[in-house]
């Protein structure tokens, strides 16, 4: 295991027990890139902030089932990916529901930090048009830097399944963008 | 399109090579105007996805997040030494019920408002809804693969399209409220479900229709002895507390407590039930 993931399991073993800065370090370690991909995912910040405070719920809820056979970071990373494909199918269910206000709006001088921040309006656009699980690879993969086999134990699926999702999903993306137009046979869209 | 083209388009995309086996691998996809075509399009979704920078959350989402947290995890620092509570889960919400007459901090959770079927009369309104603890159906689902599932690798909750009912039953719309003695406060608006005969939930369910919103500071009166010995009943007849409540439904009489919707999880999977206070039995569910 890298130091990470064994601190991460000293760290849970502390919450347990009831150490309050264990909680604290732990979000700290986890928080930034749950959020990053519930973002990327969701696309919506407070769809996201709405994903990031379900997945440690979930997370700290739930530690006392943790065993270390998978690294921390992946079963936080499994859950937030899992919690957004959740929110994005009731989301769709109920298009006319307004979600609540639970945060702040972000005032003037975090604005342009954010918008900053966001993708570009032709990427972004393009993002909602492919599934979430193709959306998943390529934000795990290309946006968070996992590797083929990291993004695999995230999604619970083959490598081979993941490099497939992959190759189409920035297929589909570069065919949004315009800048692809498809061959009439594409044997790889089968997934292993 | 091969396996072994697509390999080589990754890796050329990915800049993974290098050299001679490069140059070489960049001769045989230009020799094939579909597989150059393949590439130029890795790359170039690749540069625009690269070219999107980083989020964060602000200070102020931090801070509210983790505050979220802390309450709904019961980790206020004067109860820091106890550990994450792992009782009951009815029994965070039932206690403040059978308190006095403070208001009691509840957990931010997710709803499901079932109908009263008083009379069977279609225009009898539901009045009220409690939430409990926080439930998402991932947390649920998840709870449901721990079930089946070595510790360690417990699943994070993926939900498959078939179980759309399930998934139809939660709602996005995270709620809050407190609970007085009295009844259940309001402390934001919350969909309302509405089904016009019980043999109905299902299928409002399926087709989630909110009709209406519960307003802020809407109260509602339960009879805590009543609620008490059904969720007594709901526990014996799942043989199990490990479920959510989820809300709980009134006449607009503001009298009788008719239903409680719950997500029982340790079975395969997840239901959402609906139990007759009157009788203690279950009358309808959706799975």
């Amino acid at each position: 295991m890298t130091d990470r993931a064994d601190r991460d399991v000293q760290l849970i073993q502390r919450y347990l027990g009831g150490d309050v800065e264990a909680f604290a370090e732990l979000m700290r370690a986890h928080e930034n890139r749950v959020f990053a991909i519930a973002m990327r995912m969701m696309r919506n910040r407070e769809a996201a902030l709405d994903v990031t405070q379900d997945t440690f719920l979930t997370v700290f809820r739930k530690a006392d089932r943790y065993r270390a056979e998978a690294a921390f970071s992946t079963w936080i990373y499994r859950v937030t990916v899992n919690t957004c494909y959740d929110h994005l199918r009731r989301s769709k269910r109920k298009r006319t529901e307004p979600l609540p206000e639970f945060h702040d709006p972000p005032d003037h001088s975090t604005a342009s930090a954010l918008s900053a921040a966001e993708l570009r309006p032709d990427l972004e656009s393009a993002l909602t048009k492919i599934s979430p699980e193709f959306r998943a690879a390529v934000v795990l993969v290309d946006m968070q830097g996992m590797s083929l086999d990291q993004a695999a134990d995230t999604l619970e699926v083959p490598t081979g399944t993941v490099k497939s999702r992959l190759f189409r999903a920035r297929r589909q993306l570069a065919q949004i963008l315009g800048n692809f137009a498809p061959t009439a046979e594409h044997p790889t869209d089968e997934e292993p | 399109m091969n396996d072994h083209d697509l390999d080589i388009i990754l890796a050329l995309a990915e800049d993974r090579l290098s050299g001679r086996d490069a140059v070489a691998a960049e001769a045989h996809i230009a020799s094939d105007p579909e597989l150059a075509a393949e590439l130029e399009a890795q790359r170039t979704a690749i540069a625009a996805i690269h070219a999107a920078g980083q989020v964060e959350m602000t200070d102020a989402e931090r801070e509210h997040l983790h505050a979220a947290l802390i309450e709904q995890l019961h980790l206020e620092p004067a109860a820091a030494a106890a550990a994450p509570p792992r009782e009951s889960r009815w029994a965070a919400w039932l206690a403040p019920l059978a308190g006095a007459a403070a208001v009691a901090a509840v957990l931010v959770g997710a709803l499901v408002l079932l109908p009263t079927m008083i009379g069977s009369d279609d225009s009898t309104d539901v009045t009220a809804v409690a939430a409990a603890q926080t439930t998402t159906t991932a947390e649920a689902q998840d709870a449901a693969a721990d079930a089946a599932a070595p510790l360690g690798t417990i699943s994070g909750g993926e939900a498959e399209d078939d179980g759309a009912a399930l998934e139809s039953a939660a709602p996005t719309t995270v709620a809050a409220s407190s609970v007085t003695s009295s009844g259940l406060i309001l402390a934001r608006d919350v969909p309302r479900l509405v089904a016009p005969d019980v043999n109905d939930l299902e299928k409002v369910l399926e087709d989630q229709s909110f009709p209406s919103t519960y307003t802020t500071g809407e109260t509602v009166d339960v009879d805590e002895t009543l609620l008490a010995e059904c969720i007594a009943r709901l526990d014996a007849l799942t043989a199990t507390s490990d479920h959510e409540l989820l809300g709980v439904a009134q006449a607009d009489d503001g009298t009788e407590l008719t239903y409680i919707s719950y997500l029982a999880e340790a079975t395969d999977k997840t239901h959402v039930a609906s139990l007759d206070l009157e009788t203690c039995e279950l009358v309808a569910t959706s799975s």
